[in-house]
């Protein structure tokens, strides 16, 4: 992992550190969370083959959009070398997704499924059945290190573990006098992490969103958002629908 | 704007601007007034005719105007379907941001023929060179800086207009930045 963070400087991006259950956890400002401890990379809400979905149903989004995600994805495992890497649900945009994969995307996902350790498929309420063959295992929800991954959040997470999840793209509105920025972002709290959305065309859903009400409490809430070569640790008093103390 | 991105480089940190057949303004996060009366840079440097040269291509290519211009291209051609105020969502309705289908259009398929048409527009409506080289040597030597106390009447109209147009650049990676810098702040403090 050394040679990780000589890689990120490399190419002139700089993560975040933070703690994460005692873990050491970076996040990175492509949207994937790095644990080099259990050499884990987590992404979520890769949304593959989301322009070929608008395609079938008559809006023909340009398909190059799982390629561009898939670069980001595999120069994230060259930077860290992860043994294991978790995609947090809804991996693909609907069930026809994988079959609609062109040749090319098909062998690269292929290879880096294979490269990696473990490849770990969350399902996800787009992605409800795993992907038949391009390797990895698939579950539902699953428990490491005390960490408990899945693709929706729940509205009470058990305690002892910290919740990793995706799901609503969570999207930071910073506000500072005289200007503000829209940036895709981590929202954590003591119980529980959710990651940005990693794909091309997923877009981002602002914290202040109704469908984040009552998710994150005021204790230990954390907001990481992506900058264009920087994650930024953000003050939660200048975000947009942070939790706030009573 | 060739403007804000020469004030980028003079780190002036510009958020935006709107321009009229009359006016022209930039706001941004560093104090614009000083730069100028410090002469870091001054006006005459800013509005220099060598702006045309400056990579201009580049410049476009990843320019807000370019993509809304693309928003308009992609509108027309039917990429995706305006929505409406209180119209019943048709399902069909894209929920993908065409910024976000132009940069991924742009690095995957740059000669793609929507992509064509932006460009087209873009150079026809937003842009005409020439005119713009005879009114950089028109003013060359005539521009009179002036800070003023408070807001003059002719300036009214085009600052309601603020916001029109936002630049993406240091300027919004500096609200990041400080926004994280206030959190260190509270730390230190023993908050």
């Amino acid at each position: 992992m050394q040679q990780a963070e000589a890689k990120r400087q490399e190419e002139g991006t700089t993560a975040c550190a933070f703690q994460i259950g005692g873990l050491d956890a970076f996040a990175e400002p492509c949207g994937a969370l790095v644990l080099p401890k259990p050499g884990l990379l987590v992404v979520s809400d890769l949304h593959l083959e989301k322009g070929a979905a608008f395609a079938r149903r008559g809006q023909p989004l340009p398909p190059y959009d799982t390629a561009a995600t898939l670069d980001r994805l595999e120069a994230a495992a060259r930077r860290h070398q992860p043994k294991m890497i978790v995609a947090l649900g809804d991996s693909f945009h609907d069930l026809h997704g994988e079959s609609g994969l062109d040749t090319d995307d098909r062998e690269r996902l292929k290879r880096l499924v294979a490269a990696t350790g473990r490849f770990i498929w969350i399902s996800g309420n787009h992605d409800p059945e795993a992907p038949q063959d391009l390797g990895g295992e698939a579950h539902e929800t699953l428990e490491i290190d005390g960490l408990s991954f899945r693709h929706e959040p729940t509205h009470d997470p058990a305690p002892g573990s910290i919740e990793l999840c995706g799901h609503l793209h969570p999207a930071a509105v910073v506000r500072m006098p005289g200007a503000s920025a829209r940036r895709p972002c981590f929202a954590g709290d003591h119980r529980r992490l959710m990651l940005p959305a990693y794909g091309a065309y997923a877009g981002g859903l602002s914290l202040s969103h109704p469908a984040f009400d009552g998710l994150f409490s005021a204790r230990g809430f954390y907001c990481i958002a992506l900058g264009r070569s920087r994650a930024y640790r953000v003050d939660p008093r200048l975000v947009a629908g942070a939790p706030r103390r009573r | 704007m060739l403007l804000t991105r020469r004030l980028e480089r003079a780190r002036a940190k510009p958020l935006g601007f709107v321009a009229s057949d009359y006016a022209l303004a930039v706001w941004g996060l560093g104090d614009l007034g000083a730069l100028f009366a410090a002469g870091t840079p001054t006006l005459d440097a800013l509005f220099d005719e060598d702006m045309l040269g400056d990579d201009l291509e580049a410049w476009l290519a990843e320019s807000h105007l370019l993509k809304r211009s693309f928003r308009a291209t992609a509108l027309i051609s039917g990429l995706v379907e305006k929505r409406h105020p209180g119209k019943e969502k048709t399902g069909r309705q894209v929920t993908v941001s065409t910024d976000l289908v132009y940069d991924v259009l742009r690095r995957h398929q740059p000669d793609h023929i929507l992509l064509k048409a932006t460009w087209q527009d873009a150079a026809r409506g937003l842009l005409d060179i020439a005119r713009l080289g005879d009114m950089l040597a028109r003013i060359k030597g005539r521009i009179r800086h002036q800070q003023l106390e408070r807001v003059s009447p002719l300036s009214v109209p085009i600052l309601l207009d603020i916001g029109k147009e936002p630049i993406h650049g240091e300027g919004r990676e500096s609200v990041l930045m400080d926004a994280e810098r206030l959190l260190e702040e509270a730390a230190g403090s023993g908050e």
